[in-house]
């Protein structure tokens, strides 16, 4: 027997106090009644051997204290809250699904009555109830009150982001603590109680039993990661699915949006993109589709952006933009391709007119890359130990690139050109070969491991272009690929290259192909240019790096950065997700880690039924209430 | 018990509260006979301890001068040759004092135990004027006073009534001083009825002294109430009523006395109580077997005739 509102020591405590002061009470001299009676010969000598005292009268009536005994200490065990079944069973966690694939009609409505059912069968202090919306709530702490759930709900509707079912899943199989620093993000509902507060330890529950109810997606991967995180704990985790319900009819969803993104730009311009609209489902021929450039201020509520913060200024009012080509490739696929976007940072936003029946895929929007041009400064020395030649090469290919700048002040370079190593920048160093074994030696930040920093930059850098063979030849010495830490202080990437590769007498490299795409990659590279840019859309893997090994020792897996698409049959709503992290380890990249785990279908549970203790306690302290009234009504009771 | 705001509001008695007119019927059929009534009484229908010229033969005894010649019996004066007188019996009333309690505890409680003290007092009353006997009336409380003298005739039942009528609520109970001044009326001996709650704030032993010294037959009326034993039957009673509160503890006031006890009604008082008033009950049944004297609990919440019925064995009742 536990008790949900207060311990076993102060429930004691309290009863022995009810018993003290009820004692008390008997015993306290009373003010007495003033009645006449024809004689008082009889009590007169009925009085002569119980003498009155002077403070307190003896204790009078037992059966009348054991009988207001017993009514308050069952008031007081039920403000107790016993539970006899507390500690037994598994600890339930019901995570409803808010994201806005929930909108589709009866989907949210049919999730939250499954939760309802669920709800009545399990008991109240080992169940809690997650909103997983665009960020994870608590709706119902363990031990709250079913009452209070559809009050919670009332204000509470499927949100135009992507679902935070993962994220809660994930977070409560570890404890629900350990990732409120790493992107979990869990705010209490107005009046919850957070689920941690005030109760037990629950790394004790030894099985965790998770129900989603909704189409959120777990995937393979955070199955994984949660279930990694529940062993962890020394707990049992097992997770099931209530579905929501059957995909809805296309005609009842309409046309949406299905897949937005932006691509470096075709025509080579570092600092634009394009972008890439799809709209599908039915009508998607006849909606009018309305592209504007806003503040990221402006994003849509549940929205939530990874990109940078919105700015203190006031925001700037939205740009309409125009000259997107539409292209209609079937009456419910239309594509519109909006070119040479300036990548500034704004915000994106799509909107198809008219409305239909889910608006929640009407409305989509983009956080554009901030891409401005590289500054490169080439250092004085390098004329000299180079040579005139080379340089005047090295200033063509960095001309020729459109996503460099060349600037002569060193101190507001990103990247400097130099002959030594000594540059507290991102420096691309000619050294001499005879002070550098490797022809080509990377610098990457302390605690990364070299030989993963080399793999990445192979790509990366494009050295797979170079002709090794024929470079090798001409130099007449092996040529190596190395990859070193830098100094803490110092700069955290840095390229160093033979100079001899670019001696015009001794290899011909500079008039190589290689050679171009070798600097700009590199200048890249060392400025850690973003290559990636947001894109999602239905139906495909969402796109993902592998976070740089130089930004972070924990490695994590970034989605896109990209606004809210729907899916016409499985209602995938994605939004700006914000980073799913793991403790420990690296999330393989491969595409079976996004596959949908298969998550087993919920089984009918059998909660406690019938009436709890609390309903009992107040049912036999109102039958002694009723009994104590007839007794007192028959004069067998002061 | 009576709430102290409810007490001493004593209800107007009137004459038809005092009739009881089926044991006026009754009455008629009802005699109260005497072994023998005091000499020097009024003609009537009881025997005397008077000789005389009744019509029953009684005894002889020899002549005198003065005596009737015509009570000779002059057979017996041929026979042996001496003068005897023949005596005969004499029938002559009985007196009925009747004294009724109107001290202030008769008139405490609803409906007030004077109601059925005086109803039994009108009642016995009938019966002796029926059988031609003489009837006082001598209501008593802190004092007696004499409401009416011993008076006879069957037309005189209305008048007493009226006379008992207009009685008020006297004080506190004073037996001894009340029989002190009957005896002093010097009244021919007779039936003296007694109806009170015989609760003399001076105890029973006063009450014993003063009856010890009445020379009248005595009868008892003692007006009860169920409540006298058992209090917490009236603080139920009142309780249910709403007109007292539902608590045991209380502070007894004796209406007479003004004397005051704290009460708290537990099990182990209300024995004790209980205890006390059986000694009381007790004694008094055992002065009234000492003094030859009937004694007749009269529930004062019951109809009085029928109990007052019990005093008369085949209609008649021999004091």
């Amino acid at each position: 027997m536990t008790f949900t509102t207060m311990t076993g020591g102060a429930v004691a405590l309290g009863l022995a106090a009810l018993a003290l002061a009820l004692y008390l009470l008997q015993r306290i001299r009373v003010r007495h009644e003033e009645v006449f009676v024809v004689t008082t010969l009889f009590w007169r000598e009925a009085l002569e051997e119980s003498r009155a005292r002077t403070l307190v009268e003896r204790f009078r009536h037992p059966l009348a204290y054991a009988l207001a005994l017993l009514l308050g200490g069952l008031l007081w065990f039920a403000a107790a809250g016993p539970d006899h079944a507390r500690e037994a069973g598994p600890r339930h966690v019901l995570l409803l699904d808010g994201s806005a694939g929930m909108a589709l009609p009866g989907r949210f409505a049919a999730a939250t009555a499954a939760l309802e059912r669920e709800l009545e069968a399990l008991p109240r202090d080992r169940t809690e109830v997650l909103w997983c919306g665009a960020d994870v709530s608590t709706l119902l702490a363990p031990g709250e009150d079913r009452a209070l759930l559809r009050a919670r709900l009332a204000g509470h509707a499927p949100e135009a982001a992507p679902a935070s079912v993962e994220r809660a899943l994930v977070a409560r199989a570890g404890g629900g603590a350990g990732f409120v620093g790493s992107g979990y993000v869990e705010r209490a509902a107005s009046g919850a109680r957070r689920a941690d507060a005030g109760q037990a330890p629950r790394q004790s529950d030894a099985q965790l039993r998770c129900v989603v109810f909704g189409d959120a997606p777990v995937r393979a991967a955070a199955y994984t990661l949660a279930l990694d995180a529940a062993r962890g704990a020394g707990r049992e985790l097992n997770v099931a699915r209530a579905q929501a319900g059957a995909p809805a009819a296309p005609e009842a969803v309409g046309s949406g949006v299905t897949a937005l993104g932006v691509s470096p730009s075709a025509s080579g311009a570092w600092t634009t993109v394009d972008v890439l609209v799809a709209v599908r489902g039915v009508g998607a021929a006849e909606r009018q589709v309305a592209l504007t450039l806003a503040d990221p201020s402006a994003l849509p509520a549940g929205a939530a952006s990874a990109g940078p913060s919105a700015a203190a200024a006031p925001a700037p009012p939205p740009d309409t933009l125009a000259g997107a080509v539409r292209t209609v490739l079937a009456p419910d696929h239309v594509e519109l391709l909006l070119r040479d976007v300036p990548a500034n940072g704004r915000m994106l936003q799509v909107a198809l007119t008219p409305s239909d029946a889910l608006a929640a895929d009407d409305v989509a929007s983009v956080l554009l890359p901030e891409r401005p041009r590289i500054r490169v400064a080439l250092a004085a020395d390098l004329a000299a130990a180079i040579g005139g030649e080379a340089l005047e090469a090295l200033r063509s290919a960095l001309a020729a690139d459109s996503a460099v700048e060349v600037v002569p002040d060193r101190a507001n370079a990103n990247v400097v050109f130099t002959a030594t190593a000594d540059a507290a920048q991102p420096a691309l160093v000619f050294a001499s070969a005879a002070d550098q074994v490797e022809a080509i030696l990377l610098g990457h930040a302390p605690g990364l491991d070299s030989r993963d920093v080399i793999a990445r930059a192979l790509g990366e850098l494009g050295l797979d272009r170079l002709d090794a063979a024929t470079l090798a030849a001409e130099l007449g010495r092996e040529l190596a690929v190395g990859a070193a830490p830098l100094a803490a202080a110092g700069p955290a990437r840095r390229v160093s290259l033979w100079r001899e590769l670019v001696a015009p007498g001794v290899t011909g490299f500079l008039e190589e192909r290689a050679f171009p795409l070798l600097i700009g990659r590199a200048v890249r590279w060392l400025a850690e240019a973003p290559s990636v840019t947001p894109y999602v859309a239905v139906g495909r893997t969402v796109p993902h790096r592998i976070a740089d090994v130089a930004s972070a020792v924990t490695a994590s897996v970034e989605l896109a950065e990209v606004a809210r698409v729907a899916d016409r049959g499985a209602s995938l709503l994605l939004g700006a997700l914000p980073p799913l992290a793991q403790p420990a380890g690296v999330l393989a990249p491969d595409a079976d880690a996004y596959a949908p785990a298969g998550l087993p279908p919920v089984t009918a549970s059998e909660g406690p039924g019938g009436w709890r203790a609390l309903t009992w306690l107040l049912l036999v302290a109102l039958v002694l209430t009723c009994a104590e009234w007839a007794l007192f009504q028959r004069g067998r009771m002061p | 018990m009576i709430e102290a705001s409810q007490a001493f509001v004593s209800p107007e008695l009137t004459r038809a509260d005092l009739f009881d007119t089926a044991f006026l019927e009754a009455a008629e059929r009802l005699r109260l006979v005497a072994r023998r009534v005091a000499p020097r009484g009024r003609f009537a229908d009881q025997r005397s301890r008077d000789r005389g010229a009744g019509l029953e033969f009684q005894d002889y005894r020899p002549y005198v001068a003065g005596d009737d010649m015509r009570a000779i019996d002059w057979t017996v004066y041929q026979r042996l040759g001496r003068v005897f007188l023949r005596l005969f019996e004499e029938h002559e009333d009985l007196p009925l004092y009747l004294l009724p309690d109107v001290s202030r505890s008769a008139w405490l409680e609803r409906p007030p135990r004077a109601r059925a003290g005086l109803r039994a007092a009108l009642a016995l009353a009938a019966v002796s004027l029926g059988q031609h006997d003489s009837v006082g009336i001598f209501p008593f409380a802190e004092d007696l006073t004499v409401l009416q003298r011993p008076t006879s005739g069957k037309g005189r039942l209305m008048e007493l009534a009226s006379r008992m009528a207009t009685l008020t609520p006297g004080g506190a109970t004073d037996v001894r001083k009340a029989m002190q001044r009957f005896r002093a009326l010097g009244l021919r001996e007779g039936l003296c009825v007694v109806i009170s709650d015989f609760f003399d704030p001076a105890g029973l032993s006063a009450i014993e002294d003063a009856l010890r010294g009445v020379r009248h037959k005595l009868l008892l009326v003692q007006l009860v109430r169920a409540s006298d034993r058992d209090p917490s039957l009236a603080r139920r009673a009142a309780a249910t009523s709403g007109r007292a509160g539902s608590g045991d503890d209380l502070r007894v006031i004796d209406c007479e006395s003004r004397a005051v006890h704290d009460v708290s009604l537990t099990a182990d008082v209300l024995a004790r109580y209980r205890a006390a008033y059986d000694r009381f009950n007790e004694g008094l049944a055992a002065f009234a077997r000492s003094r030859n004297a009937g004694l007749l609990a009269l529930d004062c919440d019951a109809d009085v005739a029928p109990q007052l019925a019990q005093l008369f064995e085949n209609g008649r009742r021999e004091v």
